[in-house]
């Protein structure tokens, strides 16, 4: 959820940084607010997630680059937090196999055939890796490139190619077993 | 893989939810200016204590260095010292006396460098 602070609780900091960042979350929410949705089980999380990524540069406001790497500073900030979050969750089903349970559930066998492909594969989609998955929604729905998003990731090309390509892999046999 | 673009497109989330109101996008936006503000500004002298502290380090490294270095030596000298003083045991002449059973006296006087 979002959190709101009264604006008088700002204290006597760089008023520079905080328009800077002011300007940059002008800049860059909706496209970071996209991502994330894509990137998390729901709207909230989708929030939360671009909240923190841009508290965290608040809270670091020298880390952030200038110029255009700033969005992908940012994007690398918040897959990064993304992945905190799932290893997070990972610990805590190997803890609680029930939630696993609930988690891997299949969909209502009355559903209609095309949103239960949909919803299986978005469902398969939340169970990879953070970066695979932030590597599939980048090139398969934003349409980003492979060099693009190596750099907005802050890994190797061939990186992303092998994460495009097990990604993909992974949702065929997802998709294979939806048409047996 | 046409058939995985699709269904990602078909399912994809922003496309059936409304998305943040302007009212909570602007609400996140007054939290993440009022957390920047919240932050201490940085001081124009921030630069040089990690320099200083380096350098502060790598001096104390060597004074230290240097104390021990001379201690080692002070005591190095003092054991060469006490050993010129002490004695040798080669020093010390040797002899061997023995009484013949007719009276007759032998010593024998050792070599010092004579090892036994």
């Amino acid at each position: 959820m979002v959190a709101t602070l009264p604006t008088d609780a700002a204290g006597t900091g760089s008023t520079a940084s905080a328009d800077r960042l002011g300007t940059l979350f002008d800049i860059h929410h909706p496209r970071l607010l996209r991502l994330a949705r894509r990137l998390s089980r729901d709207a909230d999380e989708a929030r939360d997630l671009v909240q923190e990524t841009f508290l965290r540069a608040a809270r670091s406001p020298r880390s952030i680059p200038a110029g255009d790497a700033a969005e992908a500073w940012l994007v690398r900030v918040l897959v990064n937090i993304q992945r905190d979050a799932w290893r997070r969750r990972s610990t805590k089903k190997r803890l609680d196999p029930e939630g696993e349970a609930e988690a891997a559930r299949p969909v209502a066998p009355d559903s209609e055939a095309s949103f239960v492909a949909k919803s299986t594969v978005w469902r398969a989609l939340e169970r990879l890796a953070p970066r695979r998955r932030a590597v599939i929604v980048m090139y398969e729905l934003e349409g980003v490139t492979i060099p693009s998003i190596a750099e907005q990731l802050g890994v190797s090309a061939v990186t992303v190619r092998w994460h495009l390509s097990m990604g993909r892999r992974e949702l065929a046999a997802v998709i294979k077993g939806l048409e047996q | 893989m046409k058939d995985l673009k699709q269904l990602l497109v078909d399912g994809d989330p922003i496309a059936r939810e409304p998305g943040m109101s302007d009212a909570d996008v602007q609400a996140m936006r007054r939290t993440i200016v009022v957390e920047a503000r919240r932050q201490p500004a940085p001081s124009p002298m921030s630069w040089w204590p990690r320099p200083l502290a380096l350098g502060a380090a790598l001096a104390a490294c060597l004074v230290l260095g240097i104390s021990i270095g001379m201690r080692l030596g002070d005591n190095a000298s003092s054991i060469a010292s006490s050993r010129a003083v002490v004695p040798s045991v080669r020093d010390v002449r040797r002899q061997l006396q023995m009484t013949s059973p007719g009276g007759t006296r032998i010593i024998w006087t050792f070599h010092q460098e004579l090892d036994l």
